[in-house]
């Protein structure tokens, strides 16, 4: 939608993805100088637009306001959400699949997720405190729109500044709030809806296909800021959290922004051992500072050297934590044992296919043995076949 | 539009080392686990040295010498020293001489700690893979090799003015009457020589009339509680080690507080040793005793669940129950050997099973069998079923 050369404003449309429909905005004015691939923090590379920032605040567009679509009007409120290029992290796709989703199976639960994928991560309960009065009506409306039958806010035991505040707005609401114990893991789509409303989705199956839909907080505000003000979304907001970090704190970042250029503003005081996507127990290890963050990530955690301190792999004592631990009901160590055998064929009783990569297998580990590299490594070998049949 | 492979490379030259999560690791380490236990078992050792003298010490380090050398030793044939566990071998060490009587020579601890690290922790499966504990593995050789020494029904304990630092081959014999805080010694003695609560237990069977020794045997006993009373050291007695048996495995009192540490620092599930000691209090109310008898060669009435026998308002099925409990080679095994994570079932469930199984094969083996150390053949026996229970106890998989 535009070239090589041209100025842009802030806020302008940049784009529209071809197959989802999503459009992308301008973060900031300035002139596009690159357009191609870049590498990103969830995945495979992206098509993106680079963009050379000019300090020319005044550009901004005056966005058309339309009155939002009516709370039944689900296909309404889906090219709404694309227009505006609304993501839900949670599911990783774009949040107009939800009404999409809603329009063939009655949505009986929408959970608001306000929990981080793991302890050290707060953006999405930042974004719940940020927000707070228009987050409430926001996820109030959305409830109205899906027609679910029971909305959640999904919070966690430890966020106490806001547990009993956002209870006393939700009560005029729609809106319950689950107060989940502190406990990792719990925030996949799977177990975050057993833990609040009892229904049991099988690990990679989606939540939308059994009734319940699941969204976080950054979406709800993006959607809030789209319906009500008119902005697309330009920046997301970003846990910054681990030993090397001088200020770890959660941050409001502009969309496009690299890792690098995060971490050059909020400061490393020691030197970098490594600087994960996620959190230190799921995430992903990054290999260079130009990757660009992208709006699944929420979490940055940079490590020093000594905080990873590893030690070698020892026989397994069979003390059996990583079995108590799996939040899925897996044996690691069985998955483990196959995957150095390559019996990828006999895998299939063990259901690798369930695994969660959470981590918490190899943490528990006392031998330090690398459990869910391997229940990782099944897991893939068995759903990637069916992938490519489909 | 520029080329999106070309655009994909053009990075800066700084490069992140990477790696696969998760990148924390702050769980103890197996050798961290082993020192645990080590703590844990020190309690029981010391009070082994202090009833049964310096001689058990000498006994304690050489079994752990033995074991270490002999496990670098395995490491350097297998040339595979670095899988093999230094601590774990001071650990196997430690605890097998434990299971030993204090009066034995050294080849029998040096034999017994070859044997568990060379053949029990060696030969059958490895650190990590073996499916009997090696403890019991050199515990049970040695027994093999030397049956004279390894099984003695009695057992000297040092008397109250000569702990520590007296002579144990210096005994004299005070059973079967005895109270070992209120008897004192005679000149010129430094121990008492005490028949093994498990021996007298297992005589209860079926009464005197086979067994016992000869001032006992044929006795005329008219109930539990008179055997109890005449035959048996007061219950506190045997809970603080004042009885016949081996180094660590009298002090029941030294081996609770091991064995809350264990539990405590979360290497040792609780369900295992109470299930162990479940299992033994379960069938020992169960087996059948004799009730009372009088002569030899007569038939002794049996009395089925002894447990809940009262006479007047006294519960003696209790008393009797709790020293089955505290008697022979029971709490060391519970809370020290069968918690062996290689050899016991990886998930609580099944070491209730498991526990449930020594406990009473413990109870079994002591009224029934031939061999002493019940509670060391029952672990074996059970050992041998983990596999089995490990399959038949699989967690339930989410979705599933």
């Amino acid at each position: 939608m535009v070239r090589i050369g041209q100025d842009v404003s802030a806020l302008e449309l940049l784009g529209r993805a071809s197959e989802s429909g999503l459009c992308t905005y301008a973060p900031a004015s300035g002139r596009i100088t690159d357009i191609g691939l870049v590498p990103t923090t969830s995945g495979p590379p992206r098509q993106a637009v680079e963009l050379a920032v000019t300090q020319d605040a005044a550009r901004t567009l005056e966005q058309p306001r339309n009155p939002p679509p009516r709370p039944d009007d689900l296909i309404g409120w889906a090219d709404l959400c694309d227009e505006f290029g609304l993501v839900n992290a949670v599911a990783g796709e774009p949040l107009s699949a939800c009404f999409r989703q809603a329009a063939d199976r009655p949505v009986d639960h929408l959970i608001v997720r306000a929990v981080g994928i793991e302890p050290a991560e707060t953006a999405p309960q930042a974004v719940l405190l940020e927000q707070g009065t228009t987050q409430i009506e926001a996820i109030d409306l959305l409830g109205a729109a899906l027609g679910a039958g029971k909305t959640w806010i999904a919070v966690t035991r430890n966020f106490r500044q806001g547990r009993r505040l956002l209870a006393g707005i939700a009560r005029h609401t729609r809106a319950t709030v689950a107060v989940l114990p502190d406990r990792y893991p719990q925030a996949g789509a799977s177990l975050l809806v057993q833990a609040v409303c009892g229904r049991v989705v099988p690990v990679g199956e989606h939540p939308g296909t059994y009734g319940v839909c699941l969204v976080d907080t950054p979406a709800v505000a993006a959607l809030a800021d789209a319906i009500w003000y008119g902005l697309p979304p330009i920046s997301s907001v970003v846990t910054v959290t681990g030993d090397a970090v001088a200020r770890s704190s959660d941050y409001r970042v502009p969309s496009g922004t690299t890792v690098g250029q995060l971490l050059e503003q909020v400061g490393v005081s020691k030197p970098l051992g490594m600087v994960i996507a996620g959190g230190p127990l799921s995430g992903k290890a990054l290999s260079h500072p130009d990757v660009v963050l992208d709006p699944m990530t929420s979490c940055l955690t940079v490590l020093s050297n000594e905080a990873m301190r590893r030690r070698d792999p020892q026989a397994c004592l069979r003390c059996g934590w990583c079995i108590d631990a799996c939040p899925v009901g897996l044996d690691p160590v069985a998955l483990m044992n196959l995957a150095e055998r390559l019996a990828f064929d006999r895998a299939d009783a063990w259901h690798p296919e369930v695994c969660l990569e959470c981590g918490i297998c190899s943490y528990v580990c006392p031998a330090q043995l690398d459990l869910a590299r391997a229940a990782g490594d099944l897991k893939r070998a068995r759903t990637a076949p069916a992938e490519a049949a489909k | 539009m520029n080329d999106p492979k070309t655009r994909a490379l053009e990075l800066t030259d700084e490069r992140w080392p990477a790696d696969s999560a998760p990148f924390l690791r702050p769980a103890p380490s197996s050798t961290g686990v082993t020192w645990i236990t080590i703590a844990a078992a020190l309690p029981a050792a010391a009070a082994g040295v202090v009833l049964f003298g310096l001689h058990s010490a000498m006994v304690l380090a050489l079994s752990m010498l033995t074991a270490v050398l002999a496990n670098g030793l395995l490491g350097h044939l297998t040339r595979r020293g670095g899988v093999m566990s230094t601590s774990h071998a001071l650990m196997t060490g430690l605890l097998l001489a434990l299971t030993l009587p204090p009066g034995v020579n050294w080849p029998i601890p040096a034999a017994g700690a070859l044997i568990a690290i060379l053949v029990g922790k060696g030969l059958l499966g490895g650190y990590g893979n073996y499916l009997w504990s090696p403890v019991l593995v050199g515990r049970v050789g040695v027994q093999v090799l030397d049956p004279q020494s390894m099984l003695p029904a009695s057992g000297p304990v040092l008397g109250r003015h000569s702990l520590l630092f007296g002579d144990l081959n210096n005994a004299v014999s005070n059973s079967p009457f005895f109270s070992w805080r209120r008897a004192s010694l005679p000149d010129g003695a430094d121990a008492w020589l005490l028949t093994r609560t498990d021996t007298v237990l297992s005589w209860l069977r079926d009464g005197f009339a086979h067994a016992g020794p000869p001032g006992v045997r044929g006795r005329h006993i008219a109930s539990l509680s008179e055997a109890i009373n005449d035959l048996l050291p007061p219950w506190g007695e045997t809970l603080l080690g004042m009885v016949g048996g081996g180094i660590g495995e009298t002090c029941g009192l030294c081996i609770l507080v091991g064995g809350l540490y264990l539990i405590h620092r979360g290497t040792v599930r609780w369900q295992l040793p109470v299930a162990v000691l479940a299992g033994a209090a379960l069938t020992a109310a169960l087996f059948p005793i004799a009730a009372a008898w009088s002569e030899p060669g007569s038939v002794t009435a049996l009395r089925w669940l002894p447990g809940l026998a009262f006479e007047g308002l006294r519960p003696i099925g209790l008393v009797y129950v709790l020293y089955h409990l505290t008697a022979g080679e029971l709490m060391l095994g519970a809370f020290f050997i069968a918690t062996d994570t290689v050899s016991s079932p990886m998930r609580a469930r099944g070491q209730v099973v498991f526990g449930l199984g020594v406990g009473a094969l413990t109870i079994g083996l002591r009224m029934f069998g031939i061999i002493p150390g019940s509670t060391y053949w029952a672990i074996l026996i059970m050992n041998a079923f983990v596999p089995l229970i490990d399959r038949l106890t699989r967690r339930r998989v989410f979705g599933f």
